[in-house]
């Protein structure tokens, strides 16, 4: 019997706002939001605080410099390591050189992120992506473990099939996440249009929104993640270790590997996690980010149906 | 029986309060430390220095540090630019004075509301709670209007937990805390 077809809209939709309430008024759901807002601005600190540091030195020592030239220093600074950064995403496994077309794409896509948007946001935007799945892992982890653990969950079995109860809750997880990174990112973006206006109000809102459907679409596999390690652990602590364990190991297990061996089979384990595509979701080309956001969906898709049928047959 | 009513978050409140009032004592302390004796009274240099004393650049570039150099009569005489301390010091010592109130009042509402918060009381979790939050963000304003800095997100950053606390303790915990 399809498991989808067991989930009530009435129940599914009870759940996922009792499920988002509660992280709210939970001690993981606070740790999780103030640690992603500290995150968040933490990274536009790092990245935004060099500027506001040279132009202050402009004005003591009285350079020509405007904001925008700094900007500009600063780019050019930077685009040569963005190059690289996404250089080296196009050709990690095999270490190779880069075809002179792979090396062009690298250089137009730095290009579209440091001159074509706003460079600050884009850089903040990248870090937060890569640092999204540890700051989900310590909201996410206990969806349905502690409950699993305290043997709550029977007294909601007979009320909610099991389907809607696992779902409902990702599903609460996922609004909570979204909420969260709109608030970190409207804080962002209206620092940067209202301190720095080197940039058309039009071009940090529409780039802070489509990094915004980014981030998000980045970390509906993460809490996805979160759910199914949660419905297979019957402990909370166990699944917050493991969440953040699998987080960990899966990005720097290849590198370990390849460097104790010199193998290059081991970047087969990133595929564990969406990681070999993430960076393609800022991308400069639609096809690529639409094609990301996919891979994103797919992944959620397919670490929710497996959590699905580990909860559905699970004694509870 | 308070304990096992209490929200999960109430006490992850609780616990980071408790750490940042101890983080604000020490820091206190070491303001205190800083106002006392690393940071006396600074000395205008053209009205301490007795005439004809001169100042060998290489010797001390302290501030109130007008000691006359051996064997200066041949050194060219050094004036110092005369803003360079007239109005830092007075200055100084009112931003330490205050970042030491701020800290010293901070971490003893900290600790008041982090007890109040765990026997969900009203008084000192919810009223205390939003004292700490109204006070950290008045003296926020007030130290950088002080020091004419604008607002950089880093400050933005230190207006983080006052916010929330704020919030949660009027909003989401406004029901838990009426003992």
């Amino acid at each position: 019997m399809n498991p989808l077809a067991q989930v009530d809209a009435r129940h599914f939709r009870l759940l996922s706002w009792s499920m988002f309430t509660s992280t709210l008024r939970s001690g993981p759901g606070i740790l999780c939001l103030i640690l992603t807002l500290l995150v968040g601005l933490g990274t536009a600190a790092v990245v935004l605080e060099p500027m506001d540091m040279m132009l202050a030195a402009n004005e003591r020592d009285h350079l020509p410099l405007d904001q925008a030239g700094v900007m500009k220093t600063l780019v050019q600074f930077s685009s040569p390591m963005v190059s690289w950064l996404v250089a080296g995403h196009m050709n990690e496994t095999a270490g190779q050189r880069l075809t002179p077309a792979q090396q062009a794409d690298a250089d137009r896509w730095a290009h579209y992120l440091l001159e074509d948007r706003p460079a600050p946001l884009s850089a903040v935007y990248m870090i937060l992506c890569f640092s999204l799945p540890f700051l989900i892992a310590l909201g996410a982890f206990d969806q349905v473990s502690g409950d699993i653990q305290a043997r709550r969950l029977r007294f909601l079995l007979p009320r909610a099939q099991r389907a809607t109860i696992f779902l409902g809750r990702a599903a609460g997880m996922m609004l909570f996440m979204a909420l969260l990174l709109a608030v970190v990112m409207a804080i962002i973006a209206i620092y940067l249009a209202s301190n720095l206006p080197l940039y058309p109000l039009g071009s940090v809102v529409g780039w802070s929104v489509r990094c915004y459907l980014v981030l998000v679409a980045a970390a509906i596999p993460a809490v996805a993640l979160c759910s199914l390690i949660s419905a297979s652990v019957g402990s909370a602590f166990a699944s917050l270790a493991l969440c953040n364990a699998v987080f960990c190991v899966v990005p720097l297990a290849p590198l370990v590997i390849r460097l104790a061996s010199g193998t290059t089979w081991s970047s087969i384990i990133t595929w564990l996690l969406p990681l070999p595509f993430q960076l393609q979701l800022f991308h400069f080309s639609f096809w690529h980010v639409a094609a990301a956001i996919l891979g994103c969906l797919a992944y959620a898709g397919g670490y929710l149906l497996l959590g699905l049928w580990i909860f559905g047959r699970r004694d509870l | 029986m308070a304990a096992a009513e209490r929200p999960g978050g109430l006490t992850a409140l609780a616990v980071i309060n408790v750490v940042l009032s101890c983080i604000f004592a020490l820091a206190s302390l070491a303001t205190l430390v800083a106002l006392l004796v690393v940071h006396p009274l600074p000395v205008e240099p053209h009205a301490e220095r007795p005439a004809g004393t001169v100042v060998d650049p290489g010797a001390d570039q302290s501030p109130g540090s007008g000691l006359a150099a051996p064997g200066a009569d041949a050194a060219p005489p050094v004036a110092p630019h005369p803003h360079h301390f007239r109005h830092r010091g007075p200055e100084s010592r009112a931003e330490l004075g205050l970042g030491f109130v701020d800290e010293i009042l901070c971490a003893i509402l900290l600790a008041i509301s982090a007890v109040g918060y765990l026997r969900l009381q009203r008084v000192a979790g919810r009223y205390v709670g939003s004292l700490y939050g109204v006070v950290a963000v008045l003296f926020f304003i007030v130290e950088h209007h002080i020091s004419h800095q604008p607002l950089g997100i880093t400050g933005l950053i230190a207006l983080i937990y006052p916010v929330l606390t704020l919030i949660y303790v009027n909003t989401t915990f406004r029901n838990d805390l009426v003992l």
